[in-house]
């Protein structure tokens, strides 16, 4: 099993290998930057996996009980949490005599076993919740502190996981251009947001990574063709991102669309050469795609029973999807208005839902550098300046991409086109729920739901963005504006950093 | 060759924007009481003083940010004063004029050692003004007088001098290892530089092998 692995690893290129440690050494670095719980929502998840670990089920939610443990609501206190989210004017932890205090704190034997209360995560499926079980148990300290950072540990191996997955996924993309292969996925190595996130103990890691596997898989079987071991991965990435996040549901019309259309090719190209290897093609798609079905429902299938019976948790089978999906009395008209214009203007008679542009304010500021719990960011200009440049790689990429398409013959064309629908049914996908959720939240709360790190699910897209926009510079110079790329997005992560340092420490 | 010299233009640039940054001279926070600008929770009439127990000051402390409402008009004379627990002055100082907002104040001393002090700020000029805070049980609010205000005042301490982050490297080195998992300390700031480092060399290392 170990010997497959290592040979399994062995076969990636070493370009793609080194990626990925460059990913994990660099959210490791993040990790040791931000404070405790400093990642948005990290006290929530934080909490979720604490009582995972130490109870061995996921959170019963049960009404009115705390969220925390008393050991995690002492520590937030020692940090002075509630003074510093939030507030880019406050610090926590800054002297001798507050550090003393903490580690009296930490060494105070409050209890680790909360009574799991609803929080924010809470709704989520536990699958990341019970991997980060194991470094919680195997931290060398039992403090709260040591915990979270070896815990962290796993959630930056989760952003080197997500990085190889997008080299590889570029490799089936961009075959006969190796260099673009780095290129992208160095730019989503140093992406500040990714690596903010990535470098806290945070579900969503869980789902980066899911994301950039299923993609690779089904561009795997894109290129190649589907077979069980194909199915199989593309199942395996399936069921991992399902019990990871509930976001990853965003992905299912995707994924149900790609598989649908490889079996349409197959069944397609056996109706034109009956010939054995055809058919064998043809019955290895379908087996292909019961395998990643089978794949995806029985894990699946267990968590809902495990949730309605053994786990008895607040609203059942589906907890969690109820609160996600609920209708909650909104008509299904504001619903597509407000998903529409999250990233277009509104058309002649659609409602105005947002007094902002959130495609520019929200997504494209949020991804660019609001780092915290949005309490800090680099200053204005830097945005516009990012805009320009993204403005450059968009038309640099299509420009490529259109040079490339003057040579394609009509195969190619019936090749790339539908994978092109089904790459749109994903960005859209993800944008409808994002929608969904955000028009429920702003209408009982009044606050945004909406953040940039909402569109890091798409990261493969990004990698793939900075790809084709060197690739779009031409072959002379295209390696050379791919480096650039690179060293600008370097530069990108290293600013983010300082300004963290200088956020908390300065 | 193209690939060389691109990565090579690229990374002095970006030397020399970090340089710019990091070398840029500005007052530095020396901490806070740990109380939010959340309202204005003091109304101060001409020629009183505000007083609050318990205020948290902090180590290195040469200067005091106060944020101030004066309605429009010039902030008037301010006066601060800290003293200990036993009653012994440990700094004061005297500022206003200019717009209201953000006011410093110049302590007389830089602060040794962080402690527990009782604040008291005198309205100096001839109108009211308001300190900002957050709200707070009376126990802990800031009092004219005898009566409670409705909150604590909120501090920013600024140390003694404008300084770049070269300079201040020995400080967030020890402010990064504070607050952090026991087996993380001083080092870990150095440490984690030096991480950066290595990554962007190997960074370089496999842009000019695999790219080209």
């Amino acid at each position: 099993m170990i010997g497959r692995l290592v040979a399994t690893i062995r076969r990636i290129p070493a370009a793609g290998r080194t990626c990925a440690a460059i990913a994990f050494v660099n959210a490791v670095i993040w990790a040791i930057v931000i404070p405790p719980f400093q990642v948005p929502d990290e006290i929530s998840h934080f909490g979720y996996a604490q009582y995972v670990a130490e109870h061995g089920r996921p959170p019963p939610q049960a009404a009115g009980a705390p969220q925390y443990s008393p050991e995690q609501l002492a520590t937030m206190d020692a940090l002075r949490f509630g003074v510093v989210v939030g507030r880019s004017d406050q610090r926590g932890v800054w002297t001798r005599a507050d550090d003393r205090a903490l580690r009296d704190t930490l060494a105070a034997g409050h209890s680790p076993k909360g009574e799991g209360g609803a929080s924010s995560a809470t709704n989520q499926p536990p699958l990341y919740y019970a991997l980060q079980a194991v470094p919680y148990w195997l931290s060398p300290s039992h403090d709260l502190l040591t915990r979270l950072l070896a815990m962290r540990l796993l959630s930056a191996l989760l952003a080197a996981g997500t990085v190889l997955c997008v080299y590889l996924f570029l490799r089936e993309l961009l075959p006969g251009t190796p260099w673009a292969w780095t290129v992208g996925a160095l730019a989503v190595a140093f992406q500040p947001l990714f690596m903010f996130i990535s470098a806290g103990v945070h579900g969503d890691t869980l789902l980066f990574f899911a994301s950039a596997a299923t993609l690779l898989a089904l561009a795997r079987a894109w290129r190649r063709g589907l077979t069980v071991r194909r199915g199989a991965a593309i199942g395996a990435a399936t069921a991992v991102g399902v019990l990871g996040k509930l976001t990853f549901l965003a992905f299912l019309p995707g994924i149900a669309l790609a598989v649908g259309l490889l079996l349409g090719r197959a069944w397609q190209d056996a109706r034109r050469d009956a010939r054995a290897p055809r058919s064998r093609a043809l019955r290895a798609a379908l087996a292909g795609a019961a395998a990643a079905t089978a794949i995806v429902a029985v894990p699946v299938g267990l968590y809902l029973l495990m949730n309605a019976t053994a786990w008895e948790r607040d609203g059942g089978a589906t907890a969690g999807v109820s609160a996600t999906v609920s209708a909650a009395a909104i008509p299904l008209t504001q619903r597509l208005g407000y998903i529409w214009q999250l990233v277009l203007p509104p058309l002649p008679g659609m409602q105005d839902q947002f007094a902002h542009y959130p495609l520019w304010e929200t997504f494209f500021r949020g991804f660019i550098g609001r780092f915290g719990w949005l309490d800090y960011g680099f200053p204005p200009r830097v945005f516009t300046w990012a805009g320009v440049l993204f403005a450059a790689l968009a038309v640099s990429a299509l420009v490529g991409v259109a040079r490339a398409a003057r040579g394609w013959d009509r195969a190619t064309w019936r090749r790339v086109l539908p994978l092109v629908l089904v790459f749109a049914t994903f960005v859209g996908g993800l944008l409808a729920a994002i929608g969904w959720q955000g028009v429920t939240y702003h209408r009982d709360t009044g606050f945004t739901f909406e953040q940039g790190r909402y569109l890091l699910p798409l990261l493969a897209f990004y990698g793939l963005l900075v790809a084709l926009a060197a690739r779009g510079a031409g072959r002379r110079w295209g390696p050379a504006v791919g480096a650039a790329l690179v060293v600008l997005a370097m530069a990108h992560g290293l600013f983010a950093e300082l300004l963290t340092i200088a956020r908390y420490y300065g | 060759m193209r690939v060389r010299v691109v990565v090579v233009a690229t990374l002095a640039l970006v030397a020399v924007a970090s340089a710019a940054v990091l070398s840029q001279r500005a007052p530095r926070l020396a901490g806070t009481n740990a109380i939010k600008h959340q309202h204005f929770v003091v109304e101060l009439p001409p020629g009183r003083r505000a007083c609050q127990d318990h205020t948290l000051l902090v180590d290195d402390a040469a200067r005091v940010e106060l944020l101030v409402g004066t309605y429009g008009r010039p902030v008037p004379p301010l006066a601060v004063a800290f003293t200990g627990a036993d009653g012994a002055p440990l700094a004061r100082g005297r500022g206003g004029g200019g717009p209201e907002g953000h006011v410093v104040v110049p302590l007389d001393r830089e602060i040794d050692g962080t402690r527990s002090a009782r604040l008291c700020v005198r309205n100096g000029g001839a109108t009211n003004i308001a300190l900002a805070g957050d709200l707070a049980n009376p126990d802990a609010a800031a009092h004219v007088g005898r009566d409670a205000a409705d909150g604590a005042i909120a501090v920013r301490y600024l140390r003694r001098r404008d300084e770049t982050w070269w300079e201040l490297l020995p400080t967030l080195a020890t402010r990064f290892g504070y607050g952090k998992a026991a087996v993380l300390g001083w080092w870990t700031l150095p440490a984690a530089a030096l991480a950066l480092l290595a990554v962007w060399a190997v960074t370089i290392r496999l842009l000019l092998r695999a790219v080209r």
